[in-house]
């Protein structure tokens, strides 16, 4: 009986993770039919400025994005703050890696940064980050899928017309999932980001607001 | 008595090095009459209506954001700040009640049920009177030119310095309100916002105090 239990467990589980894949009614191409490597950031060639709303259980808190690229050295800096203009955290992304420069007492919370550091580090990575990858395609090859792994996660790009990245969705191999869409306008260029977790009820969502510049 | 001089030689060198692009203004010499005039302005004062742009200077980024609102405040104490361009944002303070609407979301808090609410409330409500400097909480430094007073205020909680290092307050000579807030984080991050079209003592119907 026990062996029953445990087995129609191991099926149900199974059916679970088939039935949750990000890429079902997608099938295999070729490497070769790879979307150029892109990172969602790539289009914003100049400083942008979201709004952003931040759910964190029963919590709920807003400010400003500030993104700067800094041609120098080839970084990118992000600015969150209040709308009232106080600094809540600094960060810098360079060489793949992000790094926290200041952060206000309210938010340095371990889990809260680290989530945040892998939320916006995700906006500036390119699949080819790792030399391994494979390409899924739907059914009509208009929607390309890049899937690798990288730091015990599993990451996948989703783009339309072999450059322009609209989803990426990360799987932890032990325990939770983000998935973020951007909202992209006719010209490509990025109007909003959202990332919403699976595992810790935590919601971000950016609607840029300097559209004209 | 050395360390007392050398801490009055720091404060004067770092006076004249503050102002040392703004050449007319001098240290205030009667602290106390500044503080009396003030006083008696804010007693004067039951409403203040103006619009208001916020400067946020990111210095080492070379950036500035602009956002531009308006302002509502009504004695004793209802306040309603909302930024109206790029982002919508709303702050109310009312009926001991601390709201904010961002967007499509409002929450509302009760200024009584919580320290740090009744800290905020108190530093808006007395940074709009003009009833800050005397309230013991900070180090005051004044100067003065032809046409404004600058209030310098240093918060002496280290809770607090961690947040908002220095605050400049620039009141008008002609009607002692605040012209000006200057909100100093560290040396290359501040937010200046500036009160224009101010109207005083002019009737604000109670419902402007409400989300809408």
């Amino acid at each position: 009986m026990r062996l029953f239990k445990i087995i129609f467990l191991l099926l149900s589980s199974l059916f679970f993770v088939v039935a949750c894949s990000p890429i079902g009614g997608f099938h295999r191409v070729e490497t070769s039919k790879a979307p150029k490597s892109v990172s969602v950031i790539d289009t914003l060639s100049e400083k942008t400025v979201f709004k952003a709303g931040i759910s964190v259980y029963d919590n709920y808190f807003s400010g400003l994005f500030l993104f700067k690229p800094i041609k120098a050295d080839s970084s990118y800096r992000i600015v969150f703050m209040s709308e009232v203009g106080l600094n809540l955290l600094d960060m810098v992304y360079k060489n793949d890696t992000m790094t926290i420069l200041s952060c206000n007492d309210f938010l340095n919370k371990k889990i809260i940064l680290n989530t945040m550091k892998k939320d916006f580090a995700q906006l500036f990575m390119k699949y080819t980050i790792k030399k391994r990858f494979k390409v899924y395609a739907n059914e009509n090859d208009s929607v390309q899928v890049v899937k690798f792994s990288y730091k015990w996660k599993k990451f996948y790009y989703f783009c339309h017309n072999q450059n322009d990245i609209f989803r990426i969705y990360r799987k932890s191999k032990i325990f939770g999932s983000v998935n973020m869409n951007v909202d992209k306008n006719k010209n490509l260029g990025i109007d909003g980001i959202n990332f919403k977790h699976r595992g810790i009820k935590l919601e971000i969502n950016l609607v840029r607001i300097n559209k004209g510049e | 008595m050395i360390k007392r001089i050398i801490t009055i030689a720091l404060l004067v060198g770092s006076s004249i090095l503050a102002f040392g692009q703004d050449k007319s203004y001098t240290p205030v010499t009667d602290m106390k009459d500044v503080e009396t005039k003030l006083n008696n302005a804010s007693v004067q004062t039951s409403t203040i209506t103006c619009d208001f742009t916020q400067e946020k200077h990111l210095e080492y980024l070379d950036e500035t954001i602009i956002s531009k609102g308006k302002f509502w405040f009504k004695k004793e104490n209802r306040l309603r700040w909302e930024y109206m361009t790029p982002f919508k944002y709303l702050i109310l303070l009312t009926n001991g009640k601390f709201i904010i609407k961002d967007e499509k979301k409002t929450s509302q808090y009760d200024i009584n049920s919580n320290k740090a609410f009744q800290e905020i409330n108190n530093l808006i409500i007395s940074s709009v009177r003009g009833t800050l400097i005397s309230d013991g909480k900070f180090d005051v430094v004044a100067f003065e030119n032809a046409t404004t007073y600058l209030i310098r205020l240093t918060p002496k909680d280290a809770q607090m310095k961690k947040i908002i290092k220095k605050t400049e307050l620039t009141f008008d000579k002609k009607d002692l309100s605040v012209s000006k807030v200057k909100m100093i984080e560290n040396e290359k991050d501040y937010t200046i916002i500036t009160f224009i079209n101010k109207k005083l003592n002019e009737i604000i119907q109670d419902n402007i105090f409400t989300v809408k």
